[in-house]
């Protein structure tokens, strides 16, 4: 359990820290491309999320949630 | 819509397949709902309206073969307007030993439709609010997903918060039975926080919790409980309630000029003691001065069983109270490898993309069958369309 929380603590400490990130949107051409996309597959992505769902007994947090770079 | 269900063989075989039948559809329905993300976005590519039309093929060595051909349409109105409509037919050939102990030689065909609207609005500036409702019917089990979210892009848009909610409303039926119906609740929260990191990559984590209430267990499945030397068989009973929480970390990094790199861990539990992990690494590749991008993916999942799911059920004085032959509720690992590509076609804007990957499941407490092969396959193309 202590495990689990050094563990969240460092992700989101991970987290915190790169929000002090700034990229303005002229320095996005790389962030932009397809290949970085969530997710970079849409359809293909759905695909699969279909078959782990029926043929495995746990999914969720599987989505696109997050809405990518920004870059749009 | 009518389930077509066209069975070739023996009357008296008629209940078995559309026992099959309807389990694999109406499997295929609520978990194709449940893989629908409850997205807070709504629109065509940014600006502009599309128009995709695909088709994805599920092949495995139980001899299932579903066809799904989909269609999607997204546009921006005037006033930060967002629509988009979708469709989907999930066509289902199969000959399976899913409800049945052993395979049967007849086949059975059936179809499942589904449809979906979304509405996006932009409400401030970098931030869309928006409402979706996606239905699926079929012969004996429908489903009603509704749902909302919220979007915005914070810190000058480095990053980016969505928020989602999404209620379904099920109804569970069994062929052959017309005055058997159960009740299925479900409602889906979540949250996803995305970074970015440096000019070539960002993280975000996800965090979702699903709770579900009502008829949880299959009405076609059935238990053999051993009393010494006798079985006797009950319908599968589980309980009617279920709570699960999975969180995702994510991350996408450019590794060179051209290639780029994607690692996500997931870890889900929840309230009958299943806990999993899940790890995916994909590899893409830009060529062609970006008009085709080619992927690489390996995926690794693995479960532990749910706290009531036993390979054998004994009579101990009695019947289990919960008894399954879920073989997903049991202990389980899959793998997965896959290849992708999109390219920009030369002829109106076009893209494509198509993939296909190959899966093997383990299912370590199955005694009917401990593995099987997948194969799935989808082709899609994007039709750029002038926004009104």
């Amino acid at each position: 359990m202590r495990r689990r929380a050094c563990a969240l603590a460092v992700a989101l400490a991970a987290l915190a820290a790169a929000g002090c990130v700034r990229v303005r949107a002229h320095q996005r051409e790389v962030l932009a491309h397809p290949a970085l996309a969530q997710p970079p597959w849409p359809e293909p992505h759905a695909a699969h999320q279909h078959v782990y769902q029926i043929r495995e007994g746990t999914g969720g947090a599987a989505g696109a949630g997050g809405g990518g770079c920004g870059c749009n | 819509m009518r389930l077509q269900l066209t069975a070739r063989g023996r009357a008296s075989s008629a209940v078995a397949l559309a026992a099959r039948a309807a389990c694999t559809l109406a499997a295929s329905a609520v978990l194709a709902l449940a893989a629908a993300p409850a997205r807070a976005q709504v629109g065509g590519d940014g600006e502009q309206a599309t128009a995709t039309a695909g088709v994805r093929v599920y092949a495995d060595d139980d001899r299932v073969t579903v066809w799904s051909p989909s269609a999607r349409a997204a546009t921006p109105l005037p006033r930060g307007l967002a629509v988009e409509v979708t469709t989907t037919i999930d066509a289902v050939t199969a000959a399976s030993v899913d409800v049945v102990a052993t395979a049967s030689p007849y086949a059975f065909t059936e179809t499942r439709v589904e449809g979906g609207i979304a509405v996006g609005l932009a409400v401030a500036p970098y931030q869309q609010a928006a409402v979706r409702a996606i239905v699926s019917d079929e012969r004996d089990f429908t489903a009603l997903r509704l749902g909302g979210g919220w979007r915005a892009e914070l810190a000058e848009r480095n990053t980016t918060l969505e928020l989602t909610a999404m209620v379904g409303l099920d109804t569970v039926g069994r062929a052959g039975d017309p005055g058997f119906a159960r009740d299925r609740r479900e409602l889906r929260l979540g949250a996803a926080l995305t970074q970015i990191t440096d000019r070539r990559g960002y993280v975000a984590a996800v965090l979702e919790a699903v709770a579900q209430r009502g008829y949880l267990a299959s009405p076609y499945r059935f238990v053999p409980v051993e009393l010494g030397a006798a079985v006797y068989h009950l319908p599968e009973r589980v309980p009617d309630e279920r709570a699960a929480l999975a969180a995702l970390a994510r991350g996408r990094r450019a590794v060179g000029a051209r290639t780029f790199v994607h690692l996500d861990y997931r870890l889900g539990r929840d309230t009958w003691a299943i806990t999993s992990h899940t790890a995916t690494a994909r590899a893409a590749r830009s060529l062609r001065a970006d008009e085709v991008v080619v992927g690489l993916e390996a995926r690794g999942y693995v479960q532990g069983a749910a706290s009531f799911h036993r390979a054998r059920y004994l009579d101990d004085g009695g019947a289990p109270a919960w008894r399954t032959r879920d073989r997903t509720l049991g202990r389980m690992v899959s793998a997965t490898t896959a290849a992708l590509v999109e390219a920009r076609l030369p002829w109106a804007e076009l893209r494509a993309s198509a993939s296909a990957a190959w899966v093997r499941f383990w299912w370590r407490d199955d005694p009917l069958q401990a593995r099987r092969d997948a194969v799935v396959a989808s082709l899609s193309l994007l039709v750029p369309l002038r926004s009104p």
